[in-house]
Parts: structure tokens; C-alpha cells; sequence
């Protein structure tokens, strides 16, 4: 990080700055990382959330399963939780999930399309190919999601059609 | 922030990170959606099938959707274990890395292992 990178050529073009070491930090007396280095700039700030999105998404998946456990236990244990789900407390949660969500969504289905090199009758299958898949991909899986939740437990005389298609 | 590989190489690495990924892919694809519908909307603005405990009991009986259920559930689990293994070391932990990756993915294995008790015992379509 010293001055000799203030511009860095990438595959987006040069970028500007990659950022100043924080007041303080002295990369000779202390060789691990300066206290708060994710604010030097956007791109570390970016990566920091990205992290933390697991957090978010693993922590709904465990209410998930409380949720589920609740409709082993019976009718009034599953009402409960759902009425438990609809107080402010539960609604901040699952909107900030729902943020984090979206953030891991973008980035991993970008990331897709830079990891492997796919080949195709001995051409390059271009990036932005996979990436365009990958979102089609997730409008589908959103569009299921949606279609199941909608469809899914009405009625008794097809049951399984509404869960499966 | 190689300081942390100083315990010699990890050979389970490429088995963790196959999990890692799957998770990523499967939580990308369906979490948005899935917390939007099911977690805010469903709630009240859409007749959600799992707002009404009947609707639910039929609709998780299907094998498909308890298969969908374990998936997201597990991986997105094993997703979070490989990633927040990491994510002590950008915050300047640097010791201690077997024992914190042994307690991220034994987090995930025991949620796993709960997740199937929970969805093997959800009651059957007509009970």
C-alpha cells in the first residue's frame, strides 16, 4: 500500500488510489492489519459486507429451522412462531436478511462467471454469458419460490402438484 | 493475511470449499426470495402457503420440499462456516486456526444433523 500504487491497472481499467494506511499505522513496527483497514476504501468495505452476509443468511436459515420445528410440535406451536414473525423485532431481522441476501446474491452470481473457463467447441464461452445465466437462473429460482408459497398446500386433492412443479 | 497459514497446509480445504460453494449457489439463487415471500410479504400482502399451519403441513410433506428445505438450510450453513473461518483472520485474528475452523464447521454438521431430525419428523401428509 504505499505510493507507488496510487494507480493500479485491472481488468476494469486503472483504478485510482487504492487508499492511505490509517493514521497511526506503522506496517514495520505492526506486520497484521491496521485497526478498521475495511473503511480505507469502498472495495474492502464491499468485500466486509459480503462476508458478513453468510452471518446474516446462516441466522435465517437457523430461524428457519426453529420455524420448522415449531410446525413438528403442532398447530399452536406453528402460529405462534408465525405471530412471533410478524412483531417489529422479527421484521427488522428478516429486512436486513433480506438486504444481505440480495448483496450476496449480486456478488456471487458476478463471481460465477469469473471463476472457471468453460469451453465450447474449442471457443471461450464469454463471462458475461455465464453471468447472464446465472441471473436468469435466479429469476427462475425467485419466480419457484414465489409460484410454491402462492400454489403450495391448497385444497386436498392434489397435493403434491403444488410443492413439486 | 498469510500470517494464518502457519500450521501447514489444509488438506479438507477443496471438501469445505466444494460446500462453500454449493451453499453460495443454492442461497444465491433461492434466500432472496425466500425471506421476501415467505419472511415479509407472506406475512400479510400475499397468501403465503406457510402463513396457515395446514397449508404448511401439506406442503412440506412433499419430499421435494423437504429435500429444498435440508439443502438451503445445511449449506447455507457449511456456506457461513467456510466464510467466517476467514472472516476472524480480515479482523486481525490470526492464531488459533484449527480450532476456529473446527468450531464453524462443527456448527454447520451439528445444524445439519438437526435439520434432518427436524425434517424427517415433520408430520405426513394425512395425520
Amino acid at each position: 500500500m504505499g505510493a507507488t500504487m496510487s494507480y493500479t491497472r485491472t481488468a476494469d481499467g486503472w483504478v485510482r488510489k487504492i487508499g492511505t494506511a490509517p493514521a497511526g499505522y506503522n506496517p514495520v513496527s505492526e506486520p497484521g492489519l491496521p485497526p478498521a483497514w475495511w473503511r480505507v476504501n469502498k472495495r474492502y468495505t464491499l468485500y466486509m459486507l459480503r462476508e458478513l452476509s453468510s452471518v446474516f443468511v446462516a441466522l435465517w436459515s437457523v430461524r428457519l429451522l426453529i420455524q420448522l420445528n415449531q410446525l413438528r410440535r403442532g398447530e399452536v406451536a406453528y402460529d405462534a412462531a408465525v405471530a412471533v414473525q410478524r412483531r417489529p423485532p422479527a421484521l427488522a431481522f428478516h429486512l436486513i436478511s433480506l438486504l444481505f441476501a440480495l448483496i450476496h446474491s449480486v456478488t456471487f452470481l458476478i463471481a460465477a462467471g469469473k471463476g472457471p473457463t468453460v469451453r465450447m467447441g474449442g471457443r471461450r464461452v464469454p463471462e458475461r454469458a455465464i453471468t447472464v445465466g446465472a441471473f436468469a437462473g435466479w429469476a427462475g429460482a425467485s419466480l419457484l419460490v414465489l409460484l410454491v408459497l402462492l400454489v403450495g398446500g391448497r385444497g386436498g386433492k392434489r397435493e403434491v402438484g403444488g410443492g413439486a412443479s | 493475511m498469510s500470517e494464518g497459514h502457519d500450521q501447514g497446509p489444509d488438506r479438507t480445504e477443496p471438501f469445505w470449499w466444494g460446500l462453500f460453494a454449493a451453499g453460495g449457489g443454492i442461497t444465491a439463487l433461492f434466500a432472496p426470495a425466500h425471506i421476501l415471500f415467505q419472511h415479509l410479504l407472506g406475512l400479510g400482502a400475499l397468501p403465503a402457503a406457510t402463513s396457515n399451519y395446514e397449508r404448511t403441513r401439506r406442503l412440506t410433506a412433499n419430499p421435494l420440499v423437504r429435500l429444498y428445505l435440508l439443502a438451503i438450510t445445511s449449506l447455507s450453513l457449511f456456506h457461513w462456516a467456510h466464510r467466517f473461518r476467514y472472516y476472524v483472520m480480515d479482523f486481525g485474528v490470526m492464531g488459533a486456526g484449527r480450532l476456529i475452523a473446527g468450531l464453524c464447521y462443527g456448527s454447520a454438521i451439528v445444524g445439519t444433523l438437526g435439520a434432518l431430525r427436524t425434517l424427517l419428523r415433520l408430520p405426513d401428509r394425512e395425520t
